[in-house]
């Protein structure tokens, strides 16, 4: 075990892992209680991250995804939220099983989380520096000034220059603010960085540089990223595997490879075709019909997607896909797979 | 920062010249003027007259005011027509102790509801927090005055532990404070929970959560440190309401300060010791909301660099 | 065309607003708080008329020399007073001078700051100006001060009682309006009510003003309170209605000299200011919640 951990307790919960694996997400299942309605965002989600890959959690808005960047960090809102059942493996840790500050003693330290809005994720009344200086003096051990220096080195590492420490982040643009949190993030070298929409609310321009200098410095680190995100163009350029999340469930999963070439859902597919193609401009965008089902109105059996699936059968209303995999890596949940000869028809790549 | 603090400061010089005029011409259009209580029997017209000609009375309002600014410019505000002693002097002898009290009020308000406002946020929907709102309700509704006459009359009269007056010890303290401060720990608590309730649905504190700041730590450098502006406001609208002496408070404690002093002289027609009363509490007030303003600064980075951009662009103009 | 327009939106705006009184009244009602401020103001009410009708002034000040400092009893509730009064019939008499002074001061404070407010708020420029700056210097006077001042120069009397704290209101509703018609001019439908060429006055008073009108009743509901409190306070202090009114702080005054041996004078009074200053924090605080688009729950 490569954990060195004097505190006795946190010892006796390590689980073994294969070692390789830092995050592994079982059966993660949280609702979100809001006046007796039941709010089912996730509904059994399990992945794993291996140390210094990347995966993409892709999905609509409402999707479940950030609830499970957040339930991860054990840090879903209570209430409303409860963790219902699952388990969440991060660096042997059993993130749903721990004190406070033990929880504490995990986050910022070995695994760290960037957030969707930079114009909100930072403390409008501390400057830059002393915030990603408060992550640093938490989980090391050093002095205030060593703090503020090594806070200084963060920036300049995320390309703003170290002097801008003392500026408040309302001096700071949009873009230079994620890199800001991208900074408070890494700033004690986390073994696993959660990116929640990193980009998502920043200009195009802006986004390609943020999204270059993340993947750069996590070569630099081999820090493991999970990478949640609706764009599946980020998900190409910056992941390993790929896991689609529909209504809470993942419905499709594998290598990049597995996810993009040989598609097999037919809601990742759909996702594809609502992609706009420069190099073919006169075929037609075919979105997927209808919206994603009311989260608190969920069938009871059945495929969530089948009312806005053109492939659905009766067979799609009665029965609940259950994970069936089609290689070693690759996994669908498809009910209509069980008939050998179906197939979807795929995307239209170029 | 130090520009715009000067600028502030001279901006307040015309408000007080208008406070000034107003309060002076309301106390003349009183009726009743300081010479009809000096008027005897055997005076004759004449007498009457040269005793009005002797208060300036015989001259147009405007003109009398034009003399007393004049003297205000020169620190004199007149002498009181009822005691003959200088209004200045009269007025600072009595306000170091309407200043103890209202500072020791707002001290131990602030310690009692800034904690109790803090626990009430974190706990909000509780019994607990809804118990302690239906106290601080209770505590703004309740009249001070009224307040401190049910404490004079159960820790005085009846169990005798306190004094009912100012004797100049410590203890002539306590019941005031408590009467006075009741109401304002009750409305800062108010402040305190709904402002860090506010800030609690920040994003900003989820990013301090992920990094592993603990709750405490949360509470009181994150959620705090971007609650203290409507709670400052707060705190300093009480202190400046108390500053100009709580008159009621002071009337119920027969509390020599400067409160009680004003609500005699207005009702003497002691227009002088009125007026300069009236002029240096407001002066007073004024001074305590302008220090808020800038205390506005000293918490928000935000406002500091408003007040830096604003005073660069006086410079250029 | 534009006719039918009008029809349908008013239509539409008729119907909002009929579904909006619902939910703010269905939400009044779920709050316990508000309700019971409500009740006990509704209370305070009945029991004005019940004075009007029942309790004759004759009948308040009439002196009895033999029954002087009852304790509360069977036959006088809250006992008599130094002059044999009973203070039962006298403290609901004064009823009638506290509900004047809350809506009465908040009344003109609300009527003159809104229009003051509305009117700085919508044209901006010099007018905004000088409004606001009369408005700083009438707030950088102490409320029981500029009370005390004013009913010094009116004469102590209930009329001049509502002026001094209504005024003491003003400074406040001016801000509130202003800011509320701030928010409200960058709206749309301001826009376009101008640009089918209304009046600006009747933009003010039709489109303007209703749409900020939900934090102006909460803040005059409030703002109730601190009436009913600063005008008690000035009545104890002897600015106020002037004794023998059995007015509620003027009762608690008289009570000073009496306090070691008959208490009571001085209890049931102030009681009373508290129970009405508290219902109307109640029903404001409740009408917050209530009128607040944002727990749209």
């Amino acid at each position: 075990m490569s954990m060195k951990n004097e505190n006795a307790v946190v010892e006796q919960q390590v689980t073994e892992l294969d070692d390789d694996v830092v995050l592994d997400v079982k059966d993660l299942v949280v609702q979100y209680v809001v006046k007796k309605q039941v709010v089912e965002a996730v509904n059994g989600i399990s992945f794993s991250l291996k140390k210094g890959k990347a995966i993409g959690l892709v999905g609509e808005t409402g999707a479940g995804k950030t609830t499970t960047a957040l339930a991860i960090m054990n840090l879903v809102p209570d209430p409303p939220g409860i963790i219902k059942s699952g388990t969440i493996n991060v660096c042997g840790h059993d993130m749903l099983n721990l004190e406070p500050s033990q929880l504490e003693k995990i986050r910022g330290k070995d695994i760290s989380m960037i957030f969707q809005d930079p114009m909100t994720s930072l403390n409008p009344v501390m400057t830059v520096g002393e915030q990603i200086a408060e992550s640093v003096r938490l989980h090391e051990n050093v002095n205030k000034q060593q703090a503020i220096q090594r806070a200084m080195e963060m920036l300049e590492l995320v390309g703003i220059p170290g002097e801008r420490a003392i500026d408040y982040p309302h001096q700071f643009s949009g873009g230079m603010k994620q890199r800001v949190v991208i900074a408070i993030a890494l700033a004690c070298n986390p073994r696993i960085l959660i990116a929640d929409e990193p980009t998502t609310a920043l200009d195009v321009t802006i986004q390609a540089q943020v999204l270059s200098m993340m993947n750069d410095l996590k070569e630099k680190f081999n820090t493991a990223l999970l990478m949640i995100t609706h764009d599946l163009g980020v998900v190409a350029k910056m992941c390993d595997d790929v896991a689609v999340v529909y209504a809470g469930r993942v419905i499709e999963s594998g290598t990049l490879e597995d996810v993009f070439n040989q598609t097999m859902h037919p809601y990742t597919e759909g996702l594809f075709n609502s992609l706009p193609n420069i190099g073919k401009r006169d075929t037609e965008l075919k979105p997927i019909p209808g919206l994603m089902p009311d989260p608190t109105k969920l069938p009871k059996v059945g495929c969530a997607f089948a009312d806005r699936c053109r492939y659905a059968t009766d067979i799609c209303r009665e029965k609940t896909p259950e994970p069936r995999f089609v290689s070693d890596t690759h996994m669908i949940a498809c009910v209509r797979y069980d008939e050998p000869d179906f197939s979807i028809e795929g995307w239209q790549n170029e | 920062m130090l520009r715009y603090s000067v600028v502030r400061i001279l901006l307040l010089i015309p408000i007080l010249l208008c406070v000034t005029f107003i309060v002076y011409a309301l106390m003349d259009l009183a009726p009743g003027t300081v010479v009809d209580s000096m008027i005897t029997e055997d005076m004759t017209t004449e007498d009457i007259e040269l005793l009005r000609a002797e208060y300036n009375l015989d001259k147009p309002m405007i003109v009398r005011y034009g003399y007393y600014i004049w003297d205000l410019f020169h620190g004199d505000l007149g002498k009181s027509q009822v005691t003959g002693l200088s209004v200045f002097d009269q007025f600072f002898a009595r306000f170091p102790n309407t200043l103890k009290l209202s500072v020791f009020s707002i001290i131990v308000a602030t310690v009692i509801a800034i904690p109790l406002g803090i626990f009430n946020a974190k706990h909000a929907g509780t019994i607990w927090d809804n118990l302690t709102t239906a106290l601080t309700m209770i505590g703004l509704a309740m009249p001070s005055f009224w307040l401190g006459l049910l404490l004079l009359i159960w820790f005085s009269h009846n169990l005798k532990i306190f004094p009912a007056g100012y004797d100049g010890t410590w203890k002539c303290f306590i019941l005031p404070v408590f009467a006075g401060g009741f109401s304002m720990s009750a409305s800062i608590t108010r402040q305190t929970r709904s402002a860090i309730l506010d800030v609690s649905r920040q994003d900003f504190l989820r990013t301090a959560r992920a990094k592993g700041v603990p709750e405490r730590q949360v509470t009181l450098r994150h959620e705090l440190g971007n609650a203290w502006i409507p709670i400052i406001t707060q705190i300093g609208m009480m202190l400046g309401i108390t500053l100009s002496g709580s008159a009621v408070i002071e009337a119920v404690y027969s509390w020599p300060g400067v409160g009680y002093m004003m609500v005699e002289a207005i009702g003497r027609r002691d227009t002088n010791l009125a007026c300069g009363c009236v002029i240096l509490t407001a002066t007073m007030y004024t001074l305590v909301l302008l220090l808020v303003d800038l205390i506005y600064a000293a918490v928000d980075p935000r406002i500091r660099s408003a007040y830096a951009r604003k005073s660069k662009r006086r410079v250029k103009a | 065309m534009s006719k039918k327009n009008t029809t349908a939106s008013r239509l539409s705006s008729q119907y909002q607003k009929e579904n909006r009184t619902a939910m703010v009244w269905k939400r009044l009602k779920a709050n316990r708080g508000a309700f019971l401020g409500l009740i006990i103001l509704c209370i305070m009410f009945l029991l004005m008329i019940y004075s009007f009708i029942f309790i004759s002034y004759d009948e308040i000040s009439a002196i009895d020399s033999k029954n002087t400092f009852q304790d509360p009893s069977w036959e006088h509730p809250f006992g008599t007073d130094e002059m044999g009064r009973d203070m039962l019939k006298r403290t609901i008499y004064g009823s009638r001078y506290s509900l004047a002074v809350a809506f009465g001061a908040v009344g003109i404070g609300m009527i003159i700051g809104t229009f003051l407010g509305c009117i700085a708020g919508y044209y901006g420029g010099w007018v905004d100006n000088l409004i606001m700056r009369a408005s700083d210097v009438l707030s950088s006077l102490p409320g029981t001060l500029l009370g005390m001042v004013i009913v010094t120069i009116l004469g102590a009397k209930l009329i001049n009682l509502i002026i001094a704290v209504g005024v003491s209101c003003i400074a406040g509703f001016i801000r509130m309006a202003r800011a509320s018609v701030l928010t409200v001019k960058a709206n749309e439908y301001v826009e376009s009510a101008r640009a089918i060429g209304m009046s600006e006055f009747r933009i003010i008073f039709t489109q303007v003003l209703p749409n900020s009108l939900s934090p102006l009743i909460v803040t005059a509901t409030a703002r109730m309170a601190t009436a009913v409190l600063s005008a008690a306070g000035l009545s104890f202090l002897g600015f106020g209605v002037p004794v023998p009114n059995p007015e509620w702080g003027a009762l608690i005054s008289g009570s000073r000299n009496y306090l070691r041996f008959a208490p009571h004078l001085c209890y049931f009074p102030g009681l009373f200011i508290m129970l009405m200053a508290f219902s109307c924090a109640l029903l404001g605080d409740g009408l917050r919640d209530a009128l607040d688009p944002k727990l749209n729950k």
